[in-house]
């Protein structure tokens, strides 16, 4: 699905952008742990691979877990943050090779959950006058895979968050469920 | 409870409901891996400082034949909450089929001044491939029509058999209309092939099959003609048995062979 209105960005590694200042807030599950040089990092898990007959010119079908920071940092500024992020998976296509047209296209299923929010404000037990809003709103059809054969899914949602104490940050994560159809050069072992 | 939110893949509204399909042939025994995800909106917003809960129906419009094993995952995907205590979740799931097509149900709970915007589901599926079929006979007197040859080419210009889905609808009687009315709608689902000729002396018989109809769907089988020449005003291509031709097919019965045609040709007098 084409999306003309919002750009497509691509994760910026950990400690370039305004996010790093989060770093600082007291949280549960530290987003350090998301995203290492623009790739996933927490809960790393094993692409499984299962050896399919079709169809055509696909030969597997990949299950493919990946998890995704929904926002970092936002203070109070009453506004919505849209975002729309290819997000590089684990899933690097074996023997890819750009020449090879059975493996300039693949075909996924995807879903995504968000998996963790948090607001930290004042402090745990006080009133913090927070409204927010967390989203992932769409897994879109289109996806890409960059030179190295690497799968990129791509999100689109949105956060936002209201607070009177300036120092409210929210942060959330999403988990990414994909089931991938592609090629992959039959293994000799 | 509150009603069920009915989302629905036909309204073809991203913004309410998204679908992407993988169908994997697992090359075993006809077995397929059917993958469908998606995120559903119901945007159910309430301001309400008990727990409310309800149904969230997804038709999924994806045809489903013989489902051996099934596994639901659903999460929550887009929540809002305006500086109250909150509750929201997900928290059970069942599918269903529905006129042969899958159907998700997901109990949804809500609290505060609150809104559960959209949820994730991934439905992942192993089913059975069922090949269903209609087949029978056209009969028709040689006179009428001799083809050049015994060959299914021969006559294919001149039957088109159609598997249709059938629905209907009464209307009541009213003063415009004080009989009422019974309408018959039919879209056409799957064509038919002529396979094997016969020519006789005074009778000759085409045999048609109609490949993968659809399961669960009540159908009706029509042979329109041209080119058939009957002595009367009109020639037309009913079934043999009156109401032979209304079909129901399913996973217990698939196929269904007999489905006889004959040509009739009647004057107006």
């Amino acid at each position: 699905m084409n999306s003309p209105d919002l750009p497509l960005q691509f994760p910026v590694p950990w400690g370039t952008e305004d996010y790093q200042a989060y770093e600082a807030q007291a949280y549960h599950f530290p987003l350090t742990d998301v995203v290492v040089n623009g790739l996933v990092a927490a809960d790393p898990q094993d692409v499984f691979r299962i050896p399919v007959a079709g169809p055509p010119p696909f030969n597997t079908l990949a299950v493919v877990r990946t998890v995704f920071f929904v926002t970092s940092l936002h203070m109070e500024d009453e506004r919505v943050y849209p975002f729309r992020v290819a997000m590089p998976t684990n899933l690097v296509l074996a023997g890819y090779d750009r020449r090879r047209p059975e493996q300039q296209k693949v075909q996924h299923s995807s879903s995504a959950t968000l998996r963790m929010m948090q607001i930290n404000a004042q402090g745990t037990f006080e009133d913090s006058n927070i409204t927010f809003t967390f989203a992932a709103e769409q897994v879109e059809d289109d996806s890409r895979l960059d030179e190295t054969g690497r799968w990129h899914v791509i999100v689109r949602g949105n956060s936002s968050i209201i607070a009177t104490d300036l120092r409210t940050a929210c942060a959330a994560t999403v988990e990414i469920s994909s089931w991938v159809l592609c090629w992959e050069p039959a293994r000799l072992t | 409870m509150d009603p069920p939110i009915v989302l629905d893949v036909n309204d073809n509204d991203p913004n309410k409901l998204t679908k992407a399909v993988v169908d994997a042939d697992l090359g075993v025994g006809g077995r397929r891996l059917v993958v469908i995800s998606g995120i559903a909106s119901p945007a159910w917003v309430i301001n309400w400082d008990s727990v409310a809960d309800r149904d969230c129906r997804l038709r999924l419009r994806h045809p489903v034949d013989n489902v051996e094993q099934a596994t639901i995952h659903v999460g929550l995907a887009h929540v809002a909450n305006n500086d109250t205590e909150y509750v929201f979740a997900t928290d059970k799931h069942r599918w269903e089929i529905e006129a042969g097509e899958l159907v998700l149900i997901t109990h949804i709970v809500l609290s505060g001044s609150s809104g559960l915007i959209r949820f994730s589901y991934q439905i992942v599926l192993t089913t059975r491939v069922v090949v269903s079929e209609i087949s029978g006979t056209i009969t028709w007197p040689t006179e009428w029509f001799r083809p050049a040859s015994p060959t299914p080419t021969a006559v294919a210009d001149t039957f088109t058999v159609m598997a249709n889905e059938r629905t209907t609808e009464t209307i009541p009687p009213s003063e415009e209309e004080p009989f009422g009315r019974f309408i018959e709608h039919l879209t056409p689902k799957a064509p038919g092939e002529i396979v094997s000729v016969e020519i006789g002396d005074l009778q000759c018989r085409a045999r048609y099959r109609i490949s993968n109809p659809p399961k669960e769907r009540e159908l009706k089988v029509t042979v329109g003609q041209q080119g058939l020449r009957g002595p009367g005003q009109t020639t037309d291509v009913v079934p043999v048995v009156e109401g032979g031709n209304l079909i129901r097919l399913t996973v217990a019965q698939p196929t269904r062979d007999g489905v006889d045609f004959n040509a009739r040709s009647d004057v107006i007098r």
